[in-house]
């Protein structure tokens, strides 16, 4: 038999009632769990794995996958219209949705990210169901050389949002890189930044980072540097996508799907790096880059699409190789072992019906999702008519409870509060907060990656340039300086030809 | 005078969290055998990054013009926010979520605050609920 037969089988079993009606659960749940800060799919895979015990397995894998569509699309919806992203994927979203949203565009741009979502999820999963087995063991090809030489990649992508002032966004980079270095070092055991506090051992975990920066910075951003009134804000109109936007979303759609799968098929891939790298590549194509100062769509496009792209891409290193590589599919690889099953090159053969069921869940999770959210892209705009004083205070209520309930810990609501407090400085200085998570989520990656890289290679740099995957990504880098600064150069001559 | 210091002293605040970060970095062991790039390094890197940024922000060029905070209210919003938050453990989720809405709406637009309370009661029992006794989570509760 072959893939497209077993996916067939798939569909049988994901299409019965019972399954279906579990699918619609899961999505709904999901997109209410996403639009809360904090509170992501993982926790709630995590919080459901107890409830779901007596479900049959397939079943509950079609819950749990409905329900990390789900809150992708439900952080897509808080990111645009209230700049408080759920989660770190939905964060690059967040820049250009929310000056959509307050320039009237909400809709639109909620329409954007739901068929992106929807396109990502469609050609990430086709993708998974036929090239699983070979992206696999392309992914087992990347090791700390490589992985480095991927960052590095992510880092030259965040250049599109330090802003138009270099020096203050780098400032929030150094920042961001800074408080990803408090804890444990991994590679030693030593202590780092927790100027003897306990507390801080584990590091800040990122979601509070996320949460205190973007959410509780929002809301006291609100207050104390708009006097409690948003009055940027537009009221929306109901206008969804036109032909010309469809057409110039297009093109972001499909390239943030592809590098999405592959960079979600890594193992240290997850949904953030591809965000990046899409919303930088985007805005290298776009045909007017000033579009991306007062709302572009194709920066909601791209990223929505890398975002759910890498949450098909994620599957392939969980069920090919039992690798989680990010929280949800760590939470799912719990719930394969809650049901006596062990995800890797046989689960294809000795769990067929369960993989492949799930897979064609997958598709269905995502009509579903377009189904619903399609025609709610309004209804969902209308959040910002509830005034905004109880909005803002019952976000703050949810940034609570979400971190609390993280380490159920009192210590990271004081840490959300004094980010939060940082984030209304850095807004008041115009300093870019986007970098700030960035350098957070990649630092210390890049760090361990170029760490182990030289202990392999006992201290010979020249290590990093042996592998072709390195190098080549290593050359990549190279050109988009080299290009960006030719650009740059060209831009600068025609605007003084044209001021003469 | 928050406003005083944002434009002027940034810079001087950024250089400051570096010399905090130089003194972090100090208090890290270095380890046996990681001479060349040990636990060290990195933070280094970015220490050094961040001073030599900060001095060019601050010799360089001048800073934006930034957003005016009126100190008196920031210390009017961080302070009782502040007590709210340590007050979560003893007085328990709904109370101090319910001092919580009804504060942060007040600052918001100002309004009855027994209206404010009230809708901050309904909130946060709906939110205690769904949390404690749907989602099987333990929020904190009045004295523990």
């Amino acid at each position: 038999m072959t893939s497209f037969s077993y996916l067939l089988d798939g569909f049988y079993i994901a299409l019965q009632w019972d399954n279906l009606f579990w699918a619609l659960i899961g999505v709904t749940l999901g997109t209410a769990v996403g639009i809360l800060p904090g509170i992501g799919p993982a926790m709630t895979v995590a919080i459901l794995l107890p409830i779901t015990f007596s479900f049959d397995p397939i079943t509950a894998f079609i819950l749990f996958a409905g329900i990390y569509y789900g809150g992708m699309y439900g952080g897509a919806i808080t990111s645009i219209l209230l700049n408080t992203p759920g989660e770190t994927g939905s964060m690059m979203t967040a820049i250009q949705g929310n000056l959509l949203a307050r320039s009237g565009r909400a809709s639109m741009a909620l329409s954007v990210a739901a068929i992106g979502s929807f396109i990502a999820a469609l050609i990430g999963t086709v993708l998974l169901a036929l090239f699983a087995p070979i992206v696999a063991e392309l992914a087992l090809a990347f090791g700390p050389a490589e992985y480095f030489a991927l960052i590095t990649l992510g880092f030259i992508s965040i250049a599109a949002v330090l802003g138009k002032d270099i020096s203050l966004g780098l400032i929030s980079l150094l920042f961001g890189l800074a408080i990803g270095f408090i804890g444990i070092d991994l590679q030693t055991g030593q202590a780092r930044f927790t100027f003897g506090v306990p507390s801080l051992l584990d590091g800040v975990h990122v979601v509070i980072f996320v949460v205190g920066l973007f959410a509780v910075g929002e809301t006291l951003s609100m207050i104390l540097l708009e006097g409690g009134t948003n009055s940027e804000i537009k009221k929306f109109n109901w206008q969804w996508l036109n032909r010309k936007d469809a057409k110039k979303c297009s093109g972001p759609w499909f390239r943030g799907s592809l590098i999405g799968f592959v960079m979600g098929c890594l193992p240290a891939g997850g949904a953030e790096i591809p965000t990046f790298m899409s919303y930088g590549l985007e805005k290298r194509l776009a045909k007017n880059p000033s579009d991306f100062n007062t709302g572009a769509i194709e920066g909601v496009a791209g990223p929505e699409a890398a975002n759910n792209g890498a949450a098909a891409g994620v599957m392939v290193p969980l069920l090919t190789l039992g690798l989680p590589t990010s929280a949800t599919a760590a939470v799912m690889l719990a719930a394969f072992q809650q049901y006596n099953l062990q995800p890797g090159p046989l689960v294809f053969i000795n769990n067929g019906d369960l993989v492949w069921g799930m897979i064609a869940s997958l598709f269905i999770g995502n009509v579903m999702l377009l189904i619903l959210n399609l025609p709610l892209a309004p209804l969902w705009a209308r959040l910002l008519y509830i005034p905004k004083h109880y909005l803002y205070s019952g976000i703050l209520i949810f940034a609570t409870v979400g971190v609390y309930s993280l380490n159920n810990s009192i210590v990271d609501i004081w840490i959300m509060l004094a980010v939060g407090v940082i984030g209304v400085f850095m807004r008041a200085m115009h300093v870019p907060v986007a970098p700030a998570i960035i350098g957070l989520i990649l630092g210390p990656m890049a760090e361990q990656h170029f760490r182990r890289a030289l202990a392999i290679s006992q201290g010979e740099l020249s290590y990093f340039f042996e592998s072709p995957i390195a190098l080549t990504l290593f050359i990549i880098c190279l050109l988009i300086i080299v290009l960006s600064y030719f650009l740059r150069s060209k831009n600068k001559t025609k605007r003084v030809k044209n001021a003469l | 005078m928050i406003n005083h210091f944002l434009k002027k002293k940034f810079a001087i605040w950024t250089l400051f969290f570096s010399f905090v970060l130089f003194w972090g970095i100090f208090q890290i062991n270095q380890g046996n055998g990681y001479d060349r790039v040990g636990p060290r390094f990195f933070p280094w890197l970015i220490t050094v990054s961040l001073a030599f940024i900060s001095l060019y922000i601050l010799l360089k060029r001048d800073s934006p013009a930034p957003l005016r905070i009126d100190s008196h209210k920031f210390f009017k919003l961080i302070l009782p926010l502040t007590l709210i938050f340590i007050s979560l453990e003893y007085l328990g989720f709904i109370i101090s979520m319910a001092i919580l809405f009804a504060f942060v709406s007040y600052q918001i637009k100002k309004g009855p605050v027994y209206i404010l309370i009230t809708y901050g009661f309904i909130v946060s029992i709906c939110i205690f609920s769904i949390f404690t006794y749907a989602l099987d989570l333990n929020l904190p509760t009045l004295l523990g």
